[in-house]
């Protein structure tokens, strides 16, 4: 496409404001924490390069293990029983009831999304607290039982169940929009053949969303192998780790502690080892869920 | 025309005459100096820390003006209420950036991040300031003060406070067990003299619970502190080498400290396995307001404050129903204590003007006005003549916390220190909430100490 000397500048005006946004907020910290993972910066924040250093200590610090398996079960237990099933539930609920009525239920899901994570989090702190004066644990006492240590005896149902439920909204929305652009004709056809609600959801319905299912568990897989504040709110990432992910272990590393511990070299290498993870899972996605198709131009079209 | 002209052209001479008459006071105005200081409580009644850099600077403004000096000040003050991490992460990001906007001139905070921040060049040595001030003003500090604030060699800080930790008993739920007053009044004695033993808290928290008198005898605080270090001493044990500045694992009296919260959560549930997850507002009121706490051996002198301002409760009430000890000791070769931690005004590398932040210090450490805090923030005396000073000495409270000063204890002033207390709360943590034994929670603690400290670290 030909385009003029004019346009060509017009071009370059529109794009430069997305440009400097993206450069100056993520390339440019990026690039810093990718060369602050080669340091042993301290609180003195020197750059004081140490090569691999840092990466090798990973293969000795303990704690690591434990760590990846926390985030791999927070991962695919969230994603899976909320981030994608809660929303492929809700988005049908709602999908089926009256206009009306699905939009208020989701309208209300939706609120904790419009909520600031502080609050979001010191709510959850209310209805956990391990003594009568949390939610739970008042109701429990209305039916004679003793306070339960939510946070301590199930801490990775805790951080499961609090993500999950703020998760699930994103992908209730994309499948709800995607469910309500189904032709009618084929759940008239599904309904002619005698299929039951749920033989429609299984062959019609879920089929015809796979591309929106895909996306969402591809997107909602980056998103939560990076986002910790709501742990770090509810849970602090204890007790003694239980809670503890690789991003809130990274950021722990550097921030956390009664007195910070000020270790953003090893902090920033556990950073840049998420980041390749992240990229290899988006390699996998790609490949595996073959988004090339779902991106390329259709091969025909229905005029 | 000509008579219009002459007269237009003495208005001319005579605005012009007024604007020189009005600019020559102004070249000698007054210089105001804003001076920003970042204090913190988190506890709100020690809201003076910030008030008392206000208050000084009215009348150092006083000092000036009759002096003829065409300088006054100005003070920014923020009193932060939240947690001491979020103060130290703001802290941290604002020394980070380098901007002389962004950090303040003057910093309140613990003595124990003045390693770090001096070592990393945030704060500027004050020895040539103290030695200024000195005669009349420095020279009243008790002197141990000034050894907390001391950092290789050189004074970083003013001690703007300190305080005593102690054990909080409910006197009612002793009564309830057949103490008797004698007996109630004679405990801070018992403690002192090793008649009364961790182990003889433990048989307290047993009766306690098997009489229904509470429901959860012996809480703590649900967040790292200096005190968890205090049964370490309390067992016999160390955390600093006093020759080399080493941080010290003491294996022994480490063990016995995570053994002692074992029995408390997992053995005898006298304190929620859960503790750790507690909110600091429900610890207050279960021990003063609710009463199913009895004990919390966990407490610091300003909790008294913090009871009577957040709580709304009385001081008759607290005489009338709590009492306080030291930490008692463990074992034989262990000794009862409690930690103190100093507060300190610390001036900023990147202020730009330091004369003036010292010369603000020195006038917010009066007497008056430091009596002012100790007695709104429930904090001791750090001046010898603030003892005899009215008000202070009117405190019948302040002057029976000042009985615990001989069994004083400090942390030490170590880069470490704050990664030691995390390390060391975290493993107790674990311990209590069934995760790993005692002895796991030993290895796993000296495992992380060894990686973070290698050469740094003395295991015993």
């Amino acid at each position: 496409m030909l385009v003029s000397r004019g346009q060509r500048l017009a071009l370059i005006a529109l794009f430069l404001p997305a440009l400097i946004v993206t450069v100056v907020f993520y390339f440019v910290p990026a690039v810093m924490t990718a060369a602050m993972s080669f340091t042993d910066m301290d609180f003195r924040l020197r750059w004081n390069f140490v090569g691999f250093a840092t990466f090798a200590r990973m293969f000795e610090d303990f704690l690591l293990p434990r760590i990846l398996q926390n985030t791999v079960v927070y991962t695919v237990a969230t994603l899976a029983f909320f981030n994608v099933g809660l929303a492929v539930l809700l988005a049908l609920v709602t999908s089926y009831v009256p206009d009306r009525v699905g939009r208020v239920f989701q309208a209300l899901w939706l609120l904790p999304r419009f909520t600031p994570p502080i609050v979001y989090g010191i709510i959850w702190m209310w209805i956990l607290d391990p003594t009568r004066a949390g939610l739970l644990n008042s109701l429990l006492a209305l039916a004679g039982s003793r306070p339960v240590n939510w946070v301590t005896d199930y801490p990775m149902a805790v951080i499961v169940v609090t993500n999950g439920i703020i998760g699930a909204s994103f992908g209730m929305v994309i499948f709800y929009s995607a469910i309500k652009s189904i032709p009618r004709d084929y759940q008239w056809a599904a309904l002619a053949d005698g299929a039951t609600w749920l033989q429609q959801v299984r062959f019609v319905t879920l089929p015809l969303i796979r591309w929106p299912l895909l996306f969402v568990t591809a997107y909602q897989t980056l998103s939560l192998l990076t986002s910790y504040e709501y742990i770090l709110i509810i849970t602090g990432g204890g007790p003694y780790f239980a809670t503890t992910v690789w991003s809130l272990y990274a950021y722990n590393l550097a921030f956390g502690g009664y007195f910070a511990n000020y270790e953003f070299g090893y902090g920033a290498a556990l950073s840049i080892v998420l980041v390749v993870i992240g990229t290899i899972a988006s390699i996998v996605y790609w490949r595996v869920f073959r988004f090339r198709e779902m991106m390329a131009e259709p091969k025909i079209e229905v005029m | 025309m000509g008579a219009l002209r002459v007269s237009a052209w003495c208005l001319v001479i005579a605005l012009f005459a007024l604007v020189l008459a009005g600019a020559a006071p102004a070249a000698y105005a007054q210089e105001v100096v804003t001076l920003r200081a970042w204090t913190i409580g988190p506890d709100t009644p020690a809201f003076y820390r910030a008030e008392n850099l206000v208050l000084a600077a009215e009348r150092l403004n006083k000092y000036l003006e009759a002096a003829g000096a065409n300088v006054r000040v100005q003070v920014e003050a923020d009193f932060w209420t939240e947690t001491w991490d979020s103060y130290r992460r703001r802290a941290i990001l604002a020394f980070e950036s380098g901007d002389p906007n962004a950090i303040p001139d003057i910093i309140n905070s613990s003595h124990l991040d003045i390693p770090t921040w001096a070592s990393a060049g945030w704060i500027i040595p004050m020895d040539q300031y103290i030695e200024r001030y000195w005669d009349g003003t420095f020279e009243d500090f008790f002197p141990h003060l000034w050894d907390s604030v001391t950092f290789a060699g050189q004074r970083w800080g003013v001690p703007q406070d300190i305080e005593v930790r102690m054990v909080f008993y409910r006197k009612d739920h002793l009564k309830a067990l057949g103490w008797s007053d004698e007996a109630i009044a004679d405990l801070p004695r018992r403690v002192r003299d090793k008649e009364f033993t961790l182990q003889d808290l433990v048989e307290l928290g047993k009766q306690l619970r098997d009489a229904g008198i509470s429901e959860w005898p012996i809480i703590h605080r649900p967040t790292a502190g200096p005190d968890f270090f205090q049964f370490i001493v309390a067992f016999g044990g160390e955390y600093v080498d006093p020759d080399t500045g080493k941080l010290i694992l003491d294996r022994q009296a480490v063990l016995q400290t995570l053994n002692l919260f074992r029995t408390l959560t997992q053995e005898e549930r006298l304190t929620p396995v859960g503790m750790t997850s507690w909110a600091w507002p429900t610890v207050h009121r279960s021990l003063v307001v609710d009463g199913e706490a009895s004990v919390q051996i966990t407490g610091g002198m300003w909790n008294w404050a913090e009871w009577q301002r957040d709580l709304g409760v009385t001081e008759d009430y607290l005489f009338e129903n709590i009492t306080f000890t030291l930490i008692p000791a463990g074992s034989p070769d262990g000794r009862p204590n409690q930690a103190g931690q100093p507060q300190a005004y610390m001036i900023t590398q990147a202020s730009r003007h330091k004369d003036l932040a010292a010369l603000l210090i020195a006038v917010a450490s009066d007497v008056d006005l430091n009596t002012n805090h100790a007695l709104q923030g429930a904090k001791l005396a750090i001046r010898r003549s603030q003892t005899a000073f009215p008000t202070f000495a009117e405190s019948t409270y302040l002057s029976m916390a000042a009985t615990l000063v001989p069994d004083q204890i400090f942390l030490p002033a170590h880069e470490a220190t704050g990664f030691y207390n995390t390390a060391l709360y975290e493993a107790i943590g674990a311990v209590e909430a069934g995760m790993l034994r005692p002895e796991q929670a030993l290895q796993e603690l000296e495992r992380r100490l060894r990686s973070q400290l290698g050469d740094d670290l003395i295991v015993r």
